[in-house]
Order: structure tokens, then C-alpha cells, then sequence
């Protein structure tokens, strides 16, 4: 009972065929920088208009087929997305391809998104289950592959203290075991809060606060076990 | 005894049991004999079904015999015995041709022969028949299926996944009850016969792996899941698009 | 020895620049999901039977909002109403997925079709024949409550017998040649 409602309301304010409603909307206030009425190239014209929209238009209109507003969620969660994949999975490929995977998922499974939930939260979660997918698979499937992928693990040339640091928690961040990983990842890098990260991970807000408390704790003992060397 | 030879020496008694006159004339108490060695759930539904398909012009009776003759002979689960019948019940039901459809018939026993399970196929060829397809589409749908499911049989065993005959239990991690597997093999393959039909292509493996994967997780929630949760891990970690998207391509080619 | 804010604001330094340095290798990501997608829609076809119950109205939000609201508190009290009449049901299906008979639900079948002589329901858990729909009130709401055990089940409506594969309240839809089906995936405790 979640999203046929939002097609209902799609339909309902349609008057023609299904996707046009948000285009006779933005005809009515097209603007341009120089503010002449102008004949616009229409990829041109439907990214500029789709940049304005909020959120959910853009949704509805993804719901519609217009696979172009789909594109401008992309563009306005790709840090958020690469990033917490990056940060699961630890090396840029595997982040890249799941990525990819996850707004595909996401918009192939845009019918079963609950309006009533964070959309964010919908999306962290698709990309966090196929982290852990591609993680089993990894497991099963193991590449060699240098240890840490990830460069900048220290060019001994350049070592400020901050870029030294810097490069040392990375390298824990890898070790830390992925259970400990995610939320941090979750938290520090996707700035989410506590309850958010136990939907997207499945676990309850307890456990988030003392897999980010044990979590840290372990990023000290591997940092500091590190600088031995 | 090997099945081969099985089959045979049952087809023959069968002959015998059937007592058809020489000039291989059949009508329903020919039927009626037969019937009665299978595992019907509406046996009086198949025989009134039979005397139908008798009084029409072209209907192929003695073919028919030697298809019913054939679904006793072979090993198979009663449920696809059933349903192999019931199909052929509901061709002659909707007017469909039975000659059009009986090279299917016959796909389907041997694929059960093979343990292959062909519930998921035979309703797909119902619901062809619901929609009113032509027997043509119904029939080569039932041909790509068997294909599909034959492709994705070999895959599971490739990953080391296989299927324990119930009763028997086995240590190794890919070892599966046969149900289980079944089910596991029957979703995947439908999932994938789906996709291709709606006009997805193969090289499309990603979107292809994301509906699998959405499909087996489904079943896998709620209360009485129909396919435990550490099966679809186990399919999951093993199969990945690139193996879906072979499995694919060699059923379209 | 780092303090403990310390160390989070090395962590968030530390994951913004990887991320800032890898993230523009990747290229342009949006065109290649976009590019991914081709013109596929999460939803096709068009909602010819809510249509039929709901005049279309242009307007505000709230009026909107009411219309959805009255048609969301029908279905439900539909479903309240009949959730325990014993309607007529399909042959249980002997090969649907040979599972046994456990835990089953009462799922509910609801076409609005104010304009309909008959209306019925085909799917897996009926081998494809039709199981007829009532409208007993007359208020142009068919209805069937079919127990289903565990599983997932296409299934369509022959609305005066032309197929109608898109049923709002399925799970998805799937299409073969170009002819859509629902779906439900029914799980023992909690019904979809």
C-alpha cells in the first residue's frame, strides 16, 4: 500500500499521457540565465530543469520512466553512494561497480521504495547489502590483489604529520573487520545518524553506538601498532 | 536394470495390458485403461477431456496413447506426471491443437526423466494457454524454459551445488535437499526466462543479477520462508552476473 | 596517544580525501546508470481502473490527498469485511511449488470495476483457470480471499474476460511478450 499511492497521485494530476505532468508544470516557469524565452535543446533544457526539482518530483518522474531525473539523483548522491562503498569495500573497482549496481537496483526497485522512509536511507541500504554480497563473493573468489588498494598509503618522500595520519587510519580502516567498518563508515564519512545507520546495517541503535565506540577503539590499537614499524 | 531398458519392458507390457487391436485402433476404454496407471488428481476431468479430443476431426489418438503410454513408463515424481497430463487436459479443454503441442508434451516428460523439475515450466504453458497464445509461442516457450533450466542446472553443479535425494544426508556445504535444490533452480531459471521474454538481454547481467537476487531474497522472508535465507547466501556468494549472463546467452543461441 | 575527537575528525578527513581522489576516476557515473537503464520503466501501463472509481480532479493536494485517503480506507474496510467470508476458492493447485499446505494466508484479491458483467482471477495457485470475484453489495468492487501457503504466485484478472495483468496491490509485475502478469510473494505470518 506504499507507492501505488504516489502513482495514484501521478495519474490523478495527469491529464496526458503518463510523464508529461511535470513537463507542462516547467513550462509554465522556464527561466533562463539570460531571461529571454528560448528554444532550448531539449537534453540541455530537461537537465537544467531536473537540477531545480526536489526530490521527490524527481522521483515521480523517475517512477514515470524519465530515466534522465533518475540521472540527477545519481549525480546528487554519487559522493554520498561511492563513498560509503568505498569505504566498505576498500578499493575503488569493486566501490565503482557497486555503485553502479546500487542506483540500478534502486531504480529498477523503485516501485517497492516506502514513501514514508528516507529515501537516503533506502538507497544506503540497497548499496550496503550489495557491499556485503560483493564482500562474500570476494571471500569465495579471492583476487590477488595488493593489500591495500587504495593509494596514497604513504609517499615516504612527503610525510606531514597529517598525511601521515591520515594514511595510517586508512590502512586500519582496512583491517578493522567489516562489522566494525560500516558503521564507522557510516557515521564519519555519511555523517548519518545512529538510527539511520542500525536500519541501513539491520541492527538495532544499541548495537550501532558500541560497534562505533569498539570500533574506534580498535582503530587506536592498529594505528598505534603501526607506527612500531 | 538400467532406465533405458525399464522403460521398455513396461512400454511393452503396457502394449499388451492396453490389448489394442491389430490395426492399432484406439478409443476411450483404451483411455480408460491407461489412466488408471497414473497419478491424476481429476481422473474423470482427463477421460472426458479424452472423448472430447476423440470426437475431433485430426485428433492425433494414437500419438496421444503413446504419450500416455510414455508418462507411465518414466520414473518420474507423481506431481509432474500430474501435471504433464493436466497440461494436455487443458490443451484439448481450450481448443488448442493437440498435434501443435505435443512435441512439448514430450520435452517435458523426458526433462522429468532427467529429474529435472518442470512444475514451473508446465504452469507457464498454462498461463500461455489462459492468454490465449498460439501454440507455437507455448511451445517454443516450453523448449527455451527446459533450455534455461538445463543451463542452470549445469551452473549450480559447476559451483559445486547439488542436490541430495531426500532421506539422504550429506556433509558437503553444497550439498542441498532436493526440494531445496529444486526450488532454488526453479526460481533462478524462471527469473531468468522472464527476463529474457520481457526483452532483457543477456549482456545486461547486472540488471539480470539484481532481479535474481531480488527474487530468491523475497522468498527467503517472512515467517515460512520457501527457500531459507543461507540458500540464497549460498547461490549468492557462488554465482555472479557474469555466470548468469553466460547461462543466458547459450539459451538464446 | 590520539584523543577521541581527535581520531574522529582524522577518520572524516581521512575518508573525504579518498573519496575526493578516486571519486573523478570513475568517470560519469550518472550516464552510465542512465545509459544502463535504456528507456526501461519501474512501472508501465496506465491505472485504467483506478480511474474508473476516482474522477480525476485538479484539485489542491488536499483534495488529493482525500481521495487517496477515502479509496485507501475502502480497500481496507474491504478487506476487514471479508477478510473472514469463505469465498469461492481455486482447486488447490497440486504443482504450484509442491510445497505442503503450511501456514496458510488468506490473501485478498480486489479489482474495482464498477462497469463489469464478470470478473475473475487466474494464477499459479489456480493452475490458470478462472476463479470468479464477487461483488455481492454491488458497489462495483470485486473481491476473492484465496488461502495461499508460502510462496510467490503470478496472477492476473479477466475483467469480461480480457486480461488485466496489472493489479496495484501486487508485489511486481512481470512481463512475457509483451503481456504483463502480478505478482504476490506470500511469506507464512505476515502476508504480503
Amino acid at each position: 500500500m506504499y507507492l501505488w499511492i504516489l502513482d495514484l497521485l501521478a495519474d490523478v494530476r495527469t491529464s496526458g499521457p503518463v510523464g508529461s505532468s511535470w513537463l507542462e508544470v516547467t513550462d509554465v516557469n522556464h527561466e533562463t540565465t539570460s531571461g529571454k524565452p528560448c528554444i532550448l535543446d531539449t537534453e540541455e533544457a530537461t537537465s537544467r530543469v531536473y537540477r531545480r526539482q526536489d526530490e521527490v518530483t524527481l522521483l515521480r518522474a523517475s517512477l514515470d520512466g524519465e530515466t534522465a531525473a533518475w540521472g540527477e539523483i545519481v549525480t546528487r548522491y554519487k559522493d554520498a553512494v561511492f563513498g560509503l562503498c568505498l569505504g566498505f569495500l576498500r578499493n575503488r573497482a569493486d566501490a565503482e561497480d557497486i555503485a553502479q549496481d546500487a542506483f540500478v537496483r534502486a531504480y529498477v526497485n523503485l516501485r517497492r521504495y516506502n514513501l514514508e522512509k528516507k529515501f537516503s536511507t533506502w538507497l544506503f541500504t540497497i548499496a550496503a547489502n550489495l557491499c556485503r554480497n560483493r564482500l562474500r563473493y570476494r571471500r569465495n573468489h579471492p583476487v590477488v590483489e595488493p593489500p591495500d588498494s587504495i593509494p596514497g598509503g604513504g609517499d615516504p618522500a612527503v610525510t606531514i604529520a597529517r598525511e601521515d595520519r591520515q594514511a595510517k587510519i586508512k590502512a586500519a580502516l582496512s583491517r578493522l573487520p567489516y562489522s566494525y567498518r560500516a558503521p564507522l563508515v557510516l557515521r564519519f564519512y555519511n555523517d548519518l545518524p545512529y538510527r539511520d545507520i542500525g536500519d541501513i546495517l539491520g541492527i538495532p541503535e544499541g548495537t550501532v553506538k558500541t560497534r562505533i565506540h569498539r570500533g574506534k577503539a580498535l582503530l587506536k590499537d592498529l594505528m598505534e601498532q603501526g607506527s612500531d614499524s | 536394470m538400467n532406465a533405458m531398458a525399464r522403460i521398455l519392458v513396461t512400454l511393452l507390457l503396457l502394449v499388451g495390458l492396453t490389448a489394442t487391436p491389430l490395426f492399432g485402433q484406439v478409443d476411450l476404454s483404451t483411455y480408460e485403461q491407461l489412466l488408471v496407471l497414473l497419478p491424476l488428481t481429476e481422473p474423470d476431468r482427463a477421460l472426458a477431456a479424452l472423448e472430447t479430443g476423440l470426437s475431433q476431426p485430426g485428433f492425433p489418438a494414437t500419438q496421444v496413447k503413446s504419450l500416455i503410454e510414455l508418462l507411465i513408463a518414466t520414473p518420474g515424481p507423481n506431481e509432474s506426471k500430474n501435471e504433464i497430463l493436466f497440461l494436455l487436459v487443458r490443451t484439448i479443454e481450450s481448443g488448442y491443437s493437440v498435434t501443435d503441442l505435443l512435441p512439448a508434451e514430450q520435452m517435458l516428460t523426458e526433462a522429468m526423466a532427467e529429474g529435472l523439475p518442470i512444475d514451473g515450466i508446465v504452469l507457464e504453458a498454462l498461463k500461455g494457454i489462459a492468454q490465449r497464445r498460439s501454440a507455437i509461442v507455448i511451445e517454443q516457450g516450453i523448449d527455451h524454459r527446459l533450455s534455461l533450466l538445463r543451463g542452470v542446472r549445469d551452473l549450480l553443479f559447476q559451483k559445486s551445488l547439488f542436490s541430495t535425494p531426500e532421506g539422504q544426508s550429506s556433509s558437503a556445504a553444497g550439498a542441498l535437499p532436493e526440494s531445496r535444490f529444486n526450488a532454488l533452480l526453479t526460481n533462478v531459471a524462471d527469473t531468468i526466462s522472464d527476463f529474457l521474454e520481457g526483452g532483457g538481454s543477456p549482456f545486461d547481467s547486472t540488471v539480470l543479477y539484481a532481479q535474481v537476487e531480488d527474487r530468491l531474497t523475497k522468498l527467503s522472508q517472512g515467517a515460512s520462508p520457501s527457500i531459507p535465507a543461507s540458500d540464497v547466501d549460498l547461490v549468492l556468494e557462488r554465482i555472479g552476473p557474469d555466470d548468469l549472463k553466460r547461462v543466458a546467452l547459450e539459451a538464446v543461441s | 596517544m590520539m584523543k577521541n575527537h581527535d581520531l574522529e575528525d582524522v577518520l572524516r578527513d581521512a575518508l573525504r580525501h579518498e573519496v575526493a581522489q578516486e571519486l573523478p576516476q570513475i568517470g560519469a557515473l550518472e550516464e552510465r546508470v542512465v545509459e544502463m537503464l535504456g528507456d526501461r520503466s519501474p512501472r508501465r501501463g496506465l491505472i485504467d481502473h483506478m480511474r474508473q472509481m476516482i474522477a480525476p480532479t485538479r484539485g489542491g493536494r488536499l483534495g488529493q490527498m482525500v481521495v487517496v485517503g477515502a479509496t485507501a480506507a475502502a480497500f481496507l474496510m474491504v478487506g476487514l469485511f471479508l477478510s473472514d467470508r469463505g469465498l469461492p476458492l481455486a482447486d488447490p493447485s497440486v504443482g504450484a511449488s509442491g510445497l505442503a499446505t503450511r501456514s496458510n494466508q488468506e490473501v485478498l484479491f480486489v479489482v474495482p470495476a464498477p462497469e463489469a458483467v464478470s470478473v475473475a482471477v487466474v494464477g499459479d495457485f489456480s493452475n490458470w483457470e478462472a476463479v470468479p470475484l464477487a461483488d455481492d453489495n454491488s458497489d462495483g468492487i470485486w473481491t476473492a480471499s484465496i488461502p495461499l501457503s508460502p510462496g510467490r504466485y503470478e496472477y492476473a484478472f479477466l475483467i469480461d474476460g480480457l486480461w488485466r495483468g496489472q493489479d496495484l496491490l501486487a508485489d511486481e509485475h512481470v512481463e512475457n511478450y509483451g503481456q504483463f502478469t502480478s505478482v504476490r510473494y506470500v511469506s507464512g505470518g505476515d502476508g504480503a
